[in-house]
């Protein structure tokens, strides 16, 4: 794969930050923009909606096989691990959940570095977990980018502090920032 | 790091020894999926190498058998997704039934857990079609064959099936449907009495003929396109003149140039009729 990707973890606390980083995208935003974000076991509908509202950008939750496409944001489905295989398509999994997650960021994280090596870009947001901190431990391992919220601009600190002891994070930037640095790479 | 660590020919050796030694092809699996859940099932085992893995199986087919199982693990629910099976009860059996004098025959290809198949026998029973219907169930390892028949399930989903049934709104109180001793829960064993389970891995050998509805949510994840797409002409080949397909909810024939062979009765719930 020759093509950029980022993806964005979040939990508790990451909600309304992830609006805030739809809202302000590039509308012209080149790359997939993955979102692995905790959510509701057996609520399937209303998510998508609600991040819509403000977004810059398309968002979908994928089916299994969907191909990726550039400029659009991709929802993980409720109860599915969403996984990023190589050949640029998702795939599902009703695998168990891991930290008792499901979708599991780690997952998400860890599929996508293989695929996308040091042109993946890794995202952890606020949460009250430890899930994400192997999965982008996995960015940097494959040479990825790892940015991490700033735990004092978190609601819930727990799951940037465990990144930042778990990974080699390349840059702890608050939310406007994260904006920063996702309309740079638009060019 | 969840199996990302080994390498494509890693998995390539793994697959073409695995061919000779337990009778299951995976070069049609997901790659990223089956990473993770064979990473999981050499960490359980303190296996530490693809070159060990492929040394203990040859001397051990216990161990195979357990990595077969392994490799096919999923978490279920019972009534997961409560709309399909509301579907399923209102709908779909009834048209079925209406139809036909001879028994119905149901075909549940990928049991696991054994979530959908007591589901879908409660789901008959409180609706007089038990005796109405010939119920196969057939599973990639035996072993999950085994674990479906002692009824045995973690307790913790108890409350998370009840909550599923109640949306479903069921005709019975859900606790009958179970015992708990200790951490252990048991389904009551006598819902499954007329399942005929077929031997494993009859999918990819000797699938059944003349069937009507077939269920198959959430195991064709595991699958890659191609296997994907093999497998749907099976089940075209399988039905009689008409019958249902479901898959999960996130399996989709979009994907597939099946529109000559199925129409789509529920687009969010993956529920699809052939075409005769």
């Amino acid at each position: 794969m020759t093509n950029k990707a980022v993806i964005i973890g979040g939990s508790a606390g990451s909600f309304q930050v992830v609006i805030r980083i739809l809202s302000q995208i590039p509308k012209s935003f080149p790359y997939p923009l993955f979102l692995c974000l905790h959510r509701l076991k057996h609520v399937r509908e209303g998510f998508v909606e609600a991040l819509s509202i403000k977004s810059n950008i398309t968002i979908l939750e994928p089916n299994d096989k969907d191909r990726i496409k550039p400029g659009i944001a991709y929802l993980a489905p409720s109860n599915y691990h969403l996984l990023i295989e190589p050949e640029f398509h998702f795939a599902l999994s009703s695998g168990e959940p891991i930290n008792h997650s499901r979708p599991s960021i780690d997952l998400s994280f860890a599929s996508a570095a293989y695929a996308y090596r040091n042109n993946l870009t890794g995202i952890i947001l606020s949460g009250a977990n430890k899930d994400g901190a192997l999965g982008l431990k996995a960015v940097a391992d494959f040479e990825g980018t790892t940015i991490v919220q700033d735990p004092n601009d978190c609601q819930i600190r727990t799951m940037t502090e465990s990144a930042i002891k778990t990974a080699r994070v390349d840059h702890v930037l608050s939310t406007d920032q994260i904006i920063a640095f996702l309309a740079k790479m638009t060019g | 790091m969840y199996g990302f660590n080994l390498t494509d020919q890693d998995l390539n050796k793994l697959t073409f020894r695995l061919k000779e030694l337990c009778d299951v092809d995976y070069s049609n699996y997901a790659k990223s999926a089956f990473r993770i859940s064979l990473n999981s099932f050499m960490q359980s085992h303190a296996i530490y190498s693809i070159d060990e893995l492929i040394f203990r199986l040859a001397k051990d087919p216990l161990l195979a058998e357990f990595m077969i199982k392994d490799i096919a693990i999923e978490d279920s629910e019972a009534f997961r997704d409560t709309l399909v099976w509301k579907i399923i009860r209102f709908d779909i059996i009834k048209e079925l039934y209406e139809k036909r004098e001879e028994k119905l025959r149901i075909w549940i290809p990928g049991c696991t857990t054994g979530d959908e198949l007591y589901s879908l026998c409660i789901l008959l029973k409180e609706n007089f079609f038990m005796d109405k219907v010939e119920l196969m169930a057939s599973s990639i390892s035996e072993k999950y064959i085994e674990l479906i028949k002692t009824g045995m399930f973690s307790i913790k989903k108890s409350e998370i099936n009840q909550a599923n049934y109640l949306r479903y709104k069921g005709k019975a109180d859900f606790k009958n449907y179970y015992t708990v001793s200790g951490n252990k829960a048991h389904w009551d064993t006598s819902l499954i009495e007329q399942v005929r389970f077929l031997p494993a891995r009859t999918l990819f050998k000797s699938p059944p003929e003349n069937i009507q509805f077939i269920f198959f949510r959430n195991r064709m994840l595991y699958y890659n396109y191609h296997l994907q797409l093999q497998l749907l002409n099976t089940f075209y080949q399988c039905f009689s003149n008409d019958g249902f397909l479901i898959l999960g909810a996130k399996e989709t024939l979009s994907n597939f140039n099946m529109k000559a062979k199925y129409a789509t009765v529920n687009e969010n719930e993956s529920v699809y009729k052939k075409i005769s």
